[in-house]
């Protein structure tokens, strides 16, 4: 019997890797670019650019496309998997804030997202070569290596992470570990060099060529980091590279309800009712009730500077602004960037009809397509 | 992003591709079984971009649409220089 259910489960989990890598990176075209010949067209009216305004600001909203590695094979033109996409793009959208994304023409609110990091370590990448991040569907890639600029022999190496779109993430991490260069890591520069303003000749008191190169084995850039144990001509050996990447978005196209509510006092929000019972100066108590009766009740909060010193990005303290039921069909969060508390009532903010999208996933009105938060 | 699932086939008779939720179409005009010699791009409302068998010379249909999106304008740039120059041949050409 044990061993029945032992190759019953061995042949499930030779069916689940069967069905999994419909969505893998495997024998996709993920992280190309288009041929350097692809037609361009800078604007046309099916993709659209736009302006809108969040809780807290205006952001730009532009749509695209792109058609990469196609081919004429055998009398048929091909476009291989992810080779045809459509990209959109919000500078920066945040949850919380009420910021919106713009997917085939309509706008979307991005109402809330999950996230993770992803941390490589003790690799060695040639010039040119590169190493999988997280899901795979990204690399760390040992862009170029160049000599320092004044002549002498000092390798520098420029990472960049290149993503699924085949585009490289807006900013590099250059490194460099020769003992030529002053390693910056250490302190130095930190009090500046002692020079007075002005410009130096060369000479010892002055412009000092023995010294003054300077470089560091550590780059950043917002969260994530590489630092490297050293760089030759050849190449790197990563000690250490962490980034982020967002496991899921919850979105809806229905605009947001808002209330302000003080204790007892209700209000309806699709299909729930939302009930406030306590209202502190940070924080409030809140009941979603469904229609069956089935209460969700959760204190949100408390607003204190410390906490918002690191909203909306700290995901565990913004999971205690927010409210979902267990279907994740709604979302309640408090008015954080509006005056959530006032005159003993609290203001918060409702959204309906929501849907969550994994990274990958299929697209919901359109399964021929994969949806990746990514671009 | 949205990205096609499976492999996408085009000929002179199955010679439209429908895009994500009916959003765009990409329509093959005319196909020699190894030439592309003119396609398009349409939206929904049947706006149309023009030929874009030119660049490529119809060996593919590789393409970018809009470059205020910052996705295609990172490609965009990397041949900003090349679309440059054809465009001041292009009118070389219709000036002589």
């Amino acid at each position: 019997m044990r061993k029945r259910l032992l190759a019953l489960l061995g042949i499930l989990a030779i069916m689940f890797t069967a069905i999994t890598p419909s969505f893998a990176a495997e024998g996709r075209v993920l992280m190309k670019a288009p041929a350097k010949d692809a037609a361009f067209v800078a604007s046309f009216p099916g993709f659209k650019n736009m302006s809108v305004d969040t809780f807290v600001r205006k952001i730009g909203l532009q749509e695209g496309l792109v058609i990469r590695q196609s081919r004429i094979e055998n009398g048929k033109i091909i476009i291989p998997p992810s080779g045809l996409y459509y990209t959109t793009r919000t500078n920066l959208a945040k949850v919380l804030q009420g910021d919106k994304v713009l997917i085939l023409g309509k706008i979307y609110t991005l109402v809330d997202n999950g996230t993770r990091f992803d941390v490589i370590k003790d690799v060695e990448v040639k010039k040119g070569g590169s190493v999988p991040l997280g899901d795979g569907t990204k690399v760390l890639e040992l862009s170029s290596i160049s000599l320092d600029g004044d002549g002498f022999e000092a390798p520098k190496a420029e990472f960049q992470i290149l993503k699924p779109s085949g585009n490289y993430y807006g900013h590099s991490f250059p490194v460099a570990t020769d003992a030529k260069l002053i390693n910056i890591t250490t302190g130095t520069l930190n009090n500046g060099t002692s020079k007075h303003a002005g410009s130096y000749l060369p000479g010892e008191e002055g412009q000092n060529w023995q010294v003054e190169y300077y470089d560091s084995p550590v780059a950043t850039s917002g969260q994530s980091y590489l630092v490297v144990d050293e760089v030759t001509t050849g190449g790197a050996k990563v000690k250490e590279f962490g980034t982020g990447a967002i496991n899921w978005m919850l979105l809806t196209e229905k605009d947001p309800v808002e209330m302000v509510l003080g204790p007892g006092e209700t209000a309806t929000l699709g299909d729930y009712t939302v009930k406030v019972t306590e209202v502190t100066a940070n924080s409030a108590t809140v009941e979603l009730i469904a229609k069956d009766g089935t209460v969700t009740k959760k204190v949100l909060g408390p607003v204190t500077p410390e906490v918002l010193k690191y909203l909306p990005a700290d995901e565990v303290n913004r999971n205690k602004m927010v409210v979902r039921p267990a279907k994740e069909d709604v979302q309640v969060q408090l008015d954080l960037y509006r005056t959530p508390f006032r005159d003993g009532k609290v203001a918060l903010v409702g959204y309906t009809d929501l849907f969550k999208l994994n990274n990958p996933d299929k697209w919901p009105s359109d399964p021929r397509f994969i949806a990746r938060p990514d671009t | 992003m949205l990205e096609n699932d499976q492999e996408i086939i085009l000929d002179s008779t199955n010679n439209v591709f429908v895009g994500p939720d009916g959003y765009f179409k990409v329509v093959i005009d005319e196909f020699d079984g190894q030439t592309v010699k003119a396609w398009h791009v349409e939206d929904a409302n049947g706006n149309r971009t023009p030929n874009l068998a030119e660049r490529a010379k119809g060996k593919h249909i590789d393409v970018l649409i809009n470059a205020d999106n910052r996705t295609v304008w990172h490609f965009g740039n990397r041949i900003a220089t090349t679309l440059i120059k054809e465009l001041e041949t292009a009118i070389t050409n219709l000036e002589q």
